[in-house]
């Protein structure tokens, strides 16, 4: 279970967050308040209700979030 | 921990650095690669540095596109890199986590291939790892590239005795102490000293070593290497002290009868 605590600070800049991603096009920004502690590929995430609330969301899979993970630190180099 | 070894930077114990030349073996033959790692085991330090370098708190957001959170020491982070997301320090795979840690691998491919989810290479390694003592992890948060790596203090199969084992720091080697001696004493007090005797029945010895400080107790067994100091009534001590007589006749022994009160009251 992810730690869901947040403080108003917190609140706000989440929502902050994803107000900006839903203004960028997404209708539905998920936030992973955590990433899959268990293994399953899924994790509670922050999203927004109908009033631009912030609320939680239980068991997204990471791919419907705005996770991303680009490895960009690997250092892709064709060396073939 | 010493005996570390290195490959393309990255810090591996011997055990690991076998199984990567394994893959490595495997990947030239089957795919005309070769296998390059980009990170290994992660001191603590470095597992902080690189957290912080990804994650910042709330009040440092400060507009920037946010891909997931973390909470660490009860602080909320918001991860402003998107190279990848970071353990919280002390949960990661990349510090050691008993016999366990962590490889993050790519391959000298075009696409850098086992690194990328859904490539023929990756394919192949994710179904093939536990070949290689790994088990393919990262797939559950998108890294193709990242594996649990285990048994990373086994000893390198064919090595020279001491050439390829690394073991964990060694714990200090307890003291066995044989269970079956005891260090009794009575609940008769006499100005706060009790009457106290080595005991172990099993080989029939029943030795009084006189009075001595209550407070003593403990320090009393380990020193006569008993598991503990145990109070008894005058009465158990009594038993105890017949038990180990009849134990001592029946294996022969001629057990000394010291009268409890000629052994010298210690500090008199």
């Amino acid at each position: 279970m992810a730690d869901l605590s947040v403080t108003q600070e917190d609140v706000s800049v989440i929502r902050d967050i994803l107000l900006r991603e839903k203004s960028e096009g997404n209708p539905n920004p998920l936030l992973p308040a955590d990433v899959d502690l268990d293994g399953d590929g899924t994790a509670d995430s922050f999203g927004l209700d109908v009033n631009d609330q912030v609320i939680v969301v239980p068991g997204v899979r990471l791919e419907n979030t705005l996770y991303e993970s680009e490895g960009d630190d690997l250092n892709f180099k064709d060396e073939s | 921990m010493s005996g570390y070894v290195y490959r393309d930077g990255a810090r591996l114990t011997p055990y690991m650095l076998y199984q990567v030349e394994r893959l490595n073996a495997d990947l030239k033959r089957l795919f005309g690669v070769e296998v390059r790692v980009t990170y290994g085991i992660r001191l603590h330090q470095e597992q902080i540095d690189i957290f912080l370098q990804r994650y910042v708190t709330a009040a440092n957001v400060r507009g920037r596109k946010v891909y997931d959170t973390r909470v660490w020491k009860g602080v909320r982070y918001y991860r402003i890199s998107n190279a990848g997301t970071v353990a919280v320090p002390g949960y990661s795979d990349h510090e050691i986590q008993g016999t366990d840690s962590a490889l993050d691998l790519r391959d000298t491919g075009r696409d850098a291939g086992i690194a990328t989810m859904g490539s023929a290479r990756s394919n192949w390694l994710r179904a093939n790892c536990g070949k290689y003592d790994m088990v393919a992890t990262g797939f559950q948060f998108g890294e193709a590239w990242h594996y649990k790596i285990r048994n990373i203090y086994k000893a390198v199969p064919g090595a020279p005795a001491g050439g390829g084992a690394t073991t964990p720091p060694a714990a200090p080697k307890k003291r066995r102490k044989p269970m079956t001696t005891a260090v009794v004493y009575t609940n008769d007090e006499q100005d706060k000293n009790r009457s106290g005797a080595i005991v172990d029945l099993s080989n029939g010895v029943f030795e009084p070593f006189g009075w001595f400080p209550v407070s003593y107790a403990d320090d009393l067994a380990q020193a006569y290497g008993a598991t503990s100091a145990a109070k008894v009534t005058r009465a158990h001590y009594d038993a105890l002290k017949s038990a180990a007589a009849r134990r001592a006749s029946l294996l022969g022994k001629v057990q000394v009868d010291i009268n409890d009160e000629d052994v010298p009251k210690i500090g008199a």
